[in-house]
């Protein structure tokens, strides 16, 4: 043995020794529910400090903890189950600690932080909070959090917008409180205010990735949400849309578990747009008609895409220190050809008790991730794959022939064959996430934690067009490349002090800081005519370059005091005050006030004494107001009025805008009203929650024209006002519990109404809506507003002369026909009536699992533009104008229809199985494997609606915030089939 | 206890006090870094030249070409049917109308921006008078081309949006007073190098603009006023008139010809004989200004011609004036004035002139006048001329309202006198005038 190994032995010895000396008490036990089977993973904690650990796949834990002056309570946490508490009066040795947990539906003892920022037990809250736990999202076989929340809270609308494996989606709660900003809610992930931007750098047709698919849904471990005003208050300025706050997993006491877990997922085009197959070019009583073959596009164009998931976790705690290490790794095709995504994701978490007082913990996350991409064209570009679909003559056979792929279109539309063959399209991001948090324990009642949050992502897309295909415009190339780079900080420091001023009054107050930092740089170049084989921009002419840089600051200062009184009446009342760099200067500082109770009338003796507990075990009802604002519509320099740039003679010069800034520019501000109430019954095996909002948002922005002679033609203006109003119902119950089966499930439904005023004119369009969708006063958000079918009195359509329909217009002239004009009207709604989910969970003989969520969506319209280009007689590849061919139709019916838009307008109601999985767990009992699951899980696997396209859940105008249930050449969302196997170590 | 915690609230707000709200825009400047800066304002006096080159000039050619019949809608945009149908058919929303309105308050608003800043910010006085003298005569030029097409204006923007409206005669006379405080400035304090070669356009004179709209404005302001002596400074203007020198505003391929774009993409089409039927056989202009054609116009119908002059081509300069004016404001000066000798020599000048005489290649070649000398009997030659000889100036909507042509509503020579005042004025200034009948 060498010196120097003596010496690192000796310290070892020497900084060991003391942990040992003082380590002297052992609680372990185990946790079981009332039937006395194990609960893995349930949370065990003395209450006061630190030290917790989590149960075992047998429900066991142990927790060492340093010799404790008094007697300490120990505390069993698990989700769904009433939590229980047990006081240990032994000072040191070992002590065993078992709970039995009864079910609770309503989950009241459930502890959550967001909205009140510290830790609060449901019970408190004056106001609905939604919760998803890691056992909600793990068999939903998504690769991305958002999409995986479908279905899972009451009261929000999550939408995905493209089946690409990537694809992106959108999520409403309670509502849209914007109309030029966006409606996404605040996402926090471990207290980093985390960025959520849609940004379309390379124009693929409406799709992009919103940014939340940078997070491996497999690091969850909880995730909550807040959906107004009332309850997001002390978030200040960036509240209007709800926060959702998600926590990743953390180590737990104990030896090292590694988890592993693999799945192979198979999707496919779920159905088939029925095509034009019928043999001729021409009618059948057309004399000239030719024979002619028919191709399917759909068989060029999806595939049946293969994805893989890999994942392992490796997580433990010892002593002072607790761990938790992941990495996985993402491959998924689409079931488009030639388009796929690959994500990389890395995540450390490691919490450090320092001394007593103090505890530290570190988090940081990397991904990488990469796709090729194959663009749908659109609205602003006529490149891309499904256009080229759509506006294809399907009796082209779009193969190439000799390397030169034919147009298959009548119009200048990309062949989509060559477009999956040639066209390549790709984006990566780099990204990286990482928290630091610092708690304070100095004394009792007290405690303050500070909070680092950091996001920094960058995106490259790129897009290349070889010269010489049949894309439009682009005959002779594109060469396009878009960098964004974004860089978002956050510093909290909440402090809290808990006391008790007089008996049965318990005070808690909190007070808070935050400084919020962002900054987004991009940058864009574009080249056509290129040099061949040449991928990059310098090698095309007519280059263009583009770039906008953006800074962000927010401040904010909270305080929040909430009386406890009797543990059954909580008064809340808290302010935040707000300044940000981008409102004017004059209104820079904003107030958000919030006041919320909560009573357990259950708690009362009256309710005991009059044995109401037998019919209704317990009962709250809750209560509260708040304000919050929102920025999502306000430009970083909106307060500015600019000159733009120009060139003349070759001098440089600069010129007035045509748009005036805003200096006084404001927060969009959401007044929102919330009561409802929480009840069990049956001894708490059935819950329930129901939640009425009223949400008013005012200042609105919008576009003002203004007189020229002021210089100007518009300006924005905090001018208009929207309301949501609605309200959310969950049930939560578990009918069996017997030990061979445990049947739990859950409904949720909700609805909302929406309505816009102050509009200026009444009707401001939506620049991603092909002039077909407004925001109309009186109306809610995103109403079709177009050309219809003229009827007759009784609503059956007044046909022309020659039996065709035909457009509305203002009067009718002596033939009774249209004349005059035309007459648009409002022909659709992209807003549901109402949605519900139904889960249902069965446990049999406790090593099968089998899970099924319905999601439903109803009383929402869709416009279907895919289906009025494909039944026009100029492209004709759907079965329909091949039925006006077979002479089903009338001829010229569908070049009829074609100017009617209102005739592409279809109720998208659905009714769906989200999810179905069946598992199966055990203990293969060798290589040290404690536990296995497999899991054979189903996603959007059926679809009940009456929809004509591939799905009415789709938008051409990806995360659009007015623009919803347009349907034009996206991808639809694919039916998943995966097959998984878990292993814990 | 509560010591600890104001101490935290404060590291906390001065971890804060690193970071401002008050943060520049980098993308673009703003108001107080462009007319407090040298830079600023050079830059300011270029994008002045800019705007009206390459947008206002624009809508002054073609939005009154088409009222005046010179050319004629070539797509089936809606706003340009109802620009080429007149009358009542355009509606006070008219896009076209609204360019024209609202681009030329925009040159008046950055020629205000320059005469209130410009002599704030330290420069040689020979570039502060280059700069002063370019937002008068702009200014100028903007209420110009709007008194060609409105009946009632204001004459300065207002930043409430509620600007008094001016009849187009005190528009005019404003224009007047503007182009000699010009002419004056430039007399006192000549431009400097550093004017001439930053800020001025190449190619455009400032001294014969000046005096040429001087004479131009003072001509219009002294019909519409009545007033003789208006009329002799008009003489006195258009004598001062180097006319072997030219002005245009030059283009490139940043700043291309506006109207060139506009006939490029088919919006509009010149239409046969210039549009007007006092072709005259002979006159060499109509080839100058188009080659011949078979084509109609879609929808409407018209016969049309393919563009020449200084609008084939995206890098081709517009003049900003052309010799032919000055000698047809002389003449109508004269023949107003009873000087009908002096009238007639002008007028021949110009029937007989080469095209070879002329620094732009412009000459009828045609014999001298023998028509009849009454007042009325020159005026109409003196518009005959003007119409060949002025062709796509912004002109002939002017001309042939105060040269006595029919109009509505008879719509055949031109489908409108005056503008209705565009929709967005209207809903936004309550001293919006009534919309003149036709």
């Amino acid at each position: 043995m060498n010196r120097f190994f003596r010496v690192v032995v000796g310290c070892i010895v020497f900084l060991v020794l003391p942990l040992a000396l003082y380590a002297q008490l052992t609680i372990e036990g185990k946790v079981t529910d009332e039937r006395g089977d194990p609960l893995a993973a349930a949370n065990v904690i003395v209450r006061g400090t630190r030290f917790g650990a989590a149960t075992d796949a047998q429900g066991s834990y142990r927790i060492f903890i340093p010799a404790v002056p008094d007697e300490v309570v120990v505390e069993a946490r698990f989700l769904g189950y009433k939590s229980a508490r047990q006081a240990v009066s032994q000072r040191s040795g070992i002590v065993d600690v078992s709970f039995r947990l009864a079910v609770d539906a309503l989950q009241m003892d459930e502890i959550v932080v967001t909205g009140s920022s510290v830790a609060t037990e449901k019970r408190q809250l004056g106001n609905a909070i939604s919760t998803v736990g890691a056992k909600d999202l793990e068999l939903s076989a998504s690769p991305a959090i958002d999409r995986a929340l479908s279905g899972k809270i009451a009261g929000a609308l999550v939408q995905q917008n493209s089946g690409n494996p990537a694809g992106g989606v959108s999520v409403r709660l309670r509502g849209v409180s914007t109309v030029l900003g966006s409606a996404d809610p605040l996402y926090i992930v471990d207290g980093v205010i985390v960025n959520n931007d849609s940004p379309q750098l390379i124009d693929l047709g409406g799709y992009a990735q919103n940014r939340l698919v940078d997070i491996n849904p497999y690091d969850i471990d909880r995730i909550e949400v807040i959906k107004g005003a009332a309850a997001a208050a002390i978030y200040g300025s960036r509240a209007n849309n709800g926060v959702v706050q998600i926590f990743t997993k953390k180590g737990v006491s104990g030896s090292p578990q590694i988890s592993y877990s693999t799945r192979v997922q198979f999707d496919e085009l779920r159905k088939r747009i029925p095509y034009n197959d019928y043999p001729y070019n021409k009618r059948f009583d057309d004399p000239t008609k030719v024979p002619v073959t028919r191709y399917d596009y759909q068989d060029f164009i999806f595939q049946r895409g293969v994805s893989t998931e890999n994942f392992l976790s490796l997580s433990a705690g010892a002593g002072d220190t607790k761990y938790y290490f992941s990495g996985s790794h993402t491959n998924s095709e689409g079931i488009v050809k030639g388009g796929w995504y690959e994500r990389t994701t890395a995540r450390a978490r490691i919490e450090q008790t320092l001394t007593p007082w103090l505890f530290a913990s570190i988090g940081a996350n990397y991904t990488y991730s990469r796709s090729k991409e194959v663009p749908n064209g659109g609205i602003f570009e006529a490149y891309g794959v499904m256009t080229g679909w759509n506006f294809s003559n399907n009796s082209i056979d779009p193969r190439p022939v000799n390397g030169v792929y034919p147009s298959s279109s009548v119009l200048n539309r990309t062949n989509p064959v060559e477009a999956i063959d040639r066209f390549d399209f790709r984006q990566q991001v780099s990204r990286f996430v990482g928290d630091l948090h610092l708690t304070l324990t100095p004394f009792k009642g007290f405690n303050a934690e500070y909070v680092l949050g950091l996001d920094n992502y960058t995106q490259i897309g790129t897009a290349y067009i070889p010269p010489g295909t049949t894309a439009a415009g682009y005959t002779l190339g594109l060469s396009r490349r878009g960098d964004r780079d974004v860089f978002q900080i956050n510093n909290d420091l909440t402090a809290r002090y808990v006391f008790s001023p007089i008996e049965n009054v318990q005070s808690t107050t909190v007070a808070g800081a935050t400084l919020q930092y962002q900054k987004a740089q991009n940058f864009t170049a574009q080249s056509t005519d290129l040099t061949p084989i040449v991928q990059i921009t310098p090698a095309g002419a007519n280059q263009t370059l583009g770039e906008f840089r953006s800074e962000v600051v927010i401040y904010g200062i909270f305080a929040q005091e909430t009386f406890g009184i009797s543990n059954r009446l909580y008064l809340t009342v808290a302010g935040r005050f707000d300044a940000s760099s981008v409102f004017g200067e004059d209104n820079r500082w904003q107030f958000y006030p919030k006041a919320s109770m909560s009573y357990l009338l259950s708690e009362e003796s009256f309710w005991k004494e009059l044995s109401l507990g037998d019919y209704i075990s317990s009962m709250k009802l809750r209560a509260s107001w708040g304000e919050s604002g929102g920025l999502t519509a306000v430009g970083p320099f909106d307060r500015f009025t600019t000159y733009a740039s120009v060139s003349y003679n070759g001098k440089p010069g600069l010129i007035t805008s045509t748009r005036k800034g805003t200096p006084d520019i404001k927060p969009e501000r959401q007044r929102e009203v919330e009561v409802g109430t929480d009840l069990s019954f049956f001894n708490d095996r059935l819950g329930v929650e129901f939640t009425y909002y009223d949400k008013f948002t005012r200042d609105l922005l919008l576009n003002r024209t203004l007189g020229p002679t002021s210089a100007f033609l518009n300006q924005l203006q905090n001018v208009g006002e929207m309301t949501n109003k609605g309200f959310e119902l969950l049930i939560r119950a578990v009918p069996v519990q017997e030990s061979w089966l445990r049947w739990s499930t859950t409904i949720t439904y909700s609805q909302n109404r929406n309505r816009v005023d102050g509009v200026e004119g009444g009707r401001l369009g939506f620049a991603d809506g092909f002039g077909q969708v407004y925001a109309m006063n009186g109306q809610p958000l995103g109403v079709f507003y177009t050309t219809q079918y003229a009827r007759n009195p009784d609503g059956s359509l007044l046909l022309t002369p020659a039996g065709l329909p035909q457009r509305e217009q203002v009067r009718r002239d002596a033939n009774g026909q249209p004349t005059g004009g035309l007459l648009l009207g409002i022909v659709g709604d992209p807003n549901p009536d109402w949605q519900a989910s139904w889960i249902n969970e069965f446990e049999i003989e406790k090593d099968w699992n089998v899970r099924m969520q319905w999601d439903a969506v109803w009383g929402f319209d869709v416009f279907n533009f895919t289906r009025r280009v494909a039944v026009h007689p100029n492209y004709g590849n759907h079965a329909d104008y091949g039925r006006e061919l077979r002479g089903e139709y009338p001829a010229g019916y569908h070049l009829a229809l074609f100017p009617i838009l209102g005739a592409f307008i279809e109720d998208g109601s659905f009714i769906k199985l989200r999810e179905l999985s069946v598992s199966y767990t055990f203990s293969p009992g060798f290589l040290g494997i404690k536990g296995a699951r497999v899991s054979l899980i189903g996603r959007n696997l059926l679809s009940i609606d009456d929809y004509s396209g591939w799905d009415p859940e789709t938008n051409a105008a990806g995360q659009s915030t007015g623009v919803r249930g347009f349907d034009f050449n996206e991808v639809p969302i694919p039916r998943s089939y995966s097959l998984s196997l878990t292993l814990n170590l | 206890m509560k010591l600890r915690l104001y101490l935290m609230l404060l590291a906390a707000g001065v971890s804060i006090g690193g970071c401002g709200l008050d943060i520049p825009n980098p993308n673009s400047p703003i108001e107080n870094q462009v007319l407090t800066t040298r830079d600023g304002i050079f830059s300011l006096a270029v994008g002045l030249q800019q705007f009206y080159a390459g947008s206002a000039l624009e809508t002054a050619i073609l939005a009154t070409g088409m009222t005046s019949r010179e050319v004629v809608a070539n797509s089936t945009f809606l706003n340009l049917i109802e620009l080429e149908q007149g009358g009542t058919a355009l509606p006070p929303g008219n896009g076209n109308v609204l360019a024209m309105w609202s681009r030329h308050y925009r040159v008046i608003d950055m020629a205000d921006q320059l005469i209130a800043n410009a002599p704030n910010v330290p420069m040689a006085d020979g570039t502060r008078s280059g700069i002063l003298a370019l937002a008068y005569l702009y200014k100028a030029m903007a209420l110009g081309n709007l008194a060609g097409a409105f009946e009632q204006l204001p004459l300065d923007v207002q930043a409430d949006g509620k600007a008094p409206f001016r009849p187009r005669a005190q528009a005019l006379t404003t224009a007047v007073a503007l182009c000699e405080q010009a002419r004056d400035l430039l007399a006192a304090t000549p431009v400097s190098t550093e004017f001439t070669s930053k800020i001025l356009a190449t190619g455009f004179n400032l001294t014969n603009t000046i005096q040429a709209r001087l004479a131009r404005y003072s001509l219009l302001a002294g019909v519409y006023n009545n007033d003789n002596n208006l009329l002799n400074k008009a003489l006195t203007a258009a004598n001062a008139v180097n006319l072997t020198q030219t002005s245009v505003h030059p283009y490139d391929a940043r700043t291309q010809n506006p109207v060139f774009n506009q006939f490029n993409i088919k919006n509009y089409a010149p239409r046969d004989s210039l549009g007007t039927p006092l072709f005259e056989p002979g006159d060499a202009r109509v080839a100058f200004w188009t080659s011949p054609s078979t084509e109609l116009s879609n929808p409407s119908r018209y016969p049309i011609e393919t563009v020449k002059g200084f609008f084939d081509a995206s890098t081709k300069s517009i003049p900003a004036f052309l010799p032919g004016e000055i000698r047809l404001i002389r003449a109508e000066v004269y023949a107003r004035l009873g000087q009908t000798a002096n009238a007639v020599a002008e007028i021949n000048a110009v029937r007989t002139k080469q095209p070879s005489a002329d620094p732009f290649g412009i000459g009828a070649n045609l014999p001298a006048y023998s028509g009849g000398t009454t007042l009325s009997d020159l005026l109409t030659e003196i518009y005959r001329q003007r119409c060949f000889e002025l062709y796509l100036q912004g002109l002939r909507l002017e001309d042939s309202r105060r040269l006595g042509r029919p109009g509505p509503p008879n719509l055949a020579e031109r489908n409108r006198n005056f503008y209705p005042y565009p929709q967005s004025e209207r809903d936004n200034n309550p001293n919006t005038p009534a919309d003149p009948a036709n």
